[in-house]
């Protein structure tokens, strides 16, 4: 009865103190039937209050505690042997009290609940677990797994367009678009991870002086070609089998890139304020021209050797700043045969600005000033020219408000 | 199936293994915060994970794959070791 009662008094605790929580909880039906609920926590309690640890199984259906045996306490979680059948079609909560977080006793730092949802064992006969995830439809599965990028160049899937409209006798509209869509698959599970996938990017614009009018489509597969050797940490290649063409399609390019990614040692402080990482990459691009709007360049093939590198560090803990980062990517082009670079205006007429082999770089780069978790400004700077057009961007600069926040949901409710 | 505490040596022993971060690692800790950043070294982490026979799942005798995941940058370690005590299953189990 006391036991129930505790119970109980956590559930209506619990909601209201999130200092420490249970991250996740998730039942398995052993061989022996023997229910095993194993629980994470986050964050890790001090090591020195494990030994107080008490945790329980509550049934809010039935308004009892399931009887159990707790087993494998560490500041990272628990398991729950099950002395009872659990019915993997009821809702269980999960809770635990008598750990510490910094010193701060469990009155203040009180351990949360957790409601799950265990699968039948003919399901967990399939999956090897019964998983407290809902079973969903693979399209909310999908939705479900989406997950916030740091840049562009991390994202599957980005896009950012803007229209304005300028008024006078007539109004004119105008606009831009930055979109990228990448899915890839991973196929065998090896150490080299071996992923398929199609990829988009389209950069455009009709603000001719910040338009990269670029528009790549095709097929991509990547790979760790070597693993890590210490401080060595791999090396990563991608082939990329795509078109390169203007958005108006009157300058095609045929391009397999080839592009080898080198990992060095991550720049994390021990003392989690500052963390960043650099990566080199070596590459070529190699193809053929399919239509070009000069015909002394037309059905010529395409070489370009590339090299660059991806570049961010951060720092946490400024004085009156929550944050302060910064990202950049520079990739230098060096072609091998003949290519234009050019631009058209408003009536359609081609203005060459550049013909030959010179070297065509690129960089965009992104300062972000946090003052909160949620809220900063960003300041961004693009400077350089893309296949085919090589239309260059003569830096062009950005300013932005960052409101980066996620509204609580059933899984944060539960920290 | 893995316990929190074989999960969570093995979660951590692959962050050390790919970032080669020295202080201590909280199941509160977001993964940049201990190296884990770069979409490569994101990838790292899990085929160490799926696929290492001294520190991965493999060294319990466990398997997983690399598509199991689904972690970003933002991500918790918390969220990482939960899905490997979700996903892992004892090597041999052809109903895995």
């Amino acid at each position: 009865m006391i036991r129930v009662l505790a119970a109980v008094t956590m559930l209506f605790v619990s909601a209201a103190v999130h200092a420490q929580g249970i991250k996740s909880c998730d039942a398995f039906d052993t061989p022996d039937h023997h229910w095993q609920v194993v629980c994470v926590f986050s964050p890790s309690a001090d090591e020195n209050s494990v030994p107080r640890l008490k945790a329980y199984l509550f049934d809010p259906v039935a308004g009892r505690i399931v009887p159990s045996v707790l087993a494998d306490p560490s500041r990272d979680g628990f398991s729950l042997t099950m002395q009872e059948m659990l019915d993997p079609k009821r809702t269980y909560l999960v809770f635990a009290m008598g750990t510490t977080v910094q010193g701060k006793s469990s009155a203040d730092v009180t351990n949360g609940k957790v409601t799950f949802h265990a699968a039948t064992p003919a399901d967990a006969g399939k999956t090897g677990a019964a998983s407290a995830t809902k079973q969903a439809s693979a399209l909310e599965s999908v939705i479900a797994n989406v997950q916030g990028a740091e840049s562009k160049e991390k994202a599957d899937l980005y896009f950012s367009g803007t229209i304005w409209a300028v008024g006078g006798q007539d109004w004119s509209w105008a606009g831009s678009v930055d979109l990228k869509i990448q899915r890839p698959f991973s196929v065998g599970n090896t150490r080299f991870d071996h992923q398929f996938g199609p990829s988009l990017t389209l950069q455009s614009s009709n603000d001719p002086s910040a338009d990269p009018d670029s528009l790549k489509y095709g097929v991509q597969w990547s790979a760790r070609l070597i693993g890590i050797h210490g401080r060595f940490k791999g090396m990563f290649a991608k082939e990329d089998l795509r078109m390169e063409t203007t958005r108006d399609f009157s300058d095609r390019n045929f391009i397999s890139e080839t592009r080898f990614t080198f990992e060095l040692p991550t720049l994390a402080s021990a003392r989690k304020n500052r963390r960043g990482y650099l990566e080199p990459f070596l590459g070529v691009e190699a193809g053929r021209n399919i239509e070009a709007p000069l015909a002394t360049v037309d059905g010529t093939g395409r070489a370009r050797p590339l090299a660059g590198v991806s570049f961010a560090l951060a720092f946490t803990k400024v004085p009156h700043l929550q944050s302060i980062s910064i990202t950049s990517d520079y990739v230098r082009r060096w072609p091998l045969e003949t290519e234009l670079g050019y631009h058209a205006d408003s009536k359609n007429v081609l203005h060459l600005t550049s013909v030959g082999t010179a070297p065509k770089d690129r960089v965009t780069s992104k300062i972000n000033f946090m003052m909160k978790d949620w809220l900063g400004i960003s300041f961004g700077h693009d400077y350089g020219s893309e296949p085919p057009a090589f239309k260059l961007i003569d830096n062009k600069l950005t300013l932005g408000l960052v409101i980066q926040a996620k509204f609580g949901s059933a899984k944060t409710a539960a920290k | 199936m893995l316990t929190t505490s074989q999960a969570a040596k093995i979660v951590r022993d692959c962050i050390r293994f790919v970032s080669d971060f020295s202080g201590d690692i909280n199941m509160g800790d977001q993964l940049q915060a201990v190296g884990i950043q770069s979409a490569n070294s994101q990838r790292s982490l899990k085929i160490e994970i799926s696929t290492n026979s001294e520190i991965g799942v493999p060294s319990e005798n466990h398997t997983m794959s690399t598509g199991d995941f689904s972690f970003d940058e933002t991500s918790q370690v918390s969220d990482v070791t939960s899905q490997v005590v979700r996903k892992a299953a004892p090597a041999g189990d052809e109903t895995a």
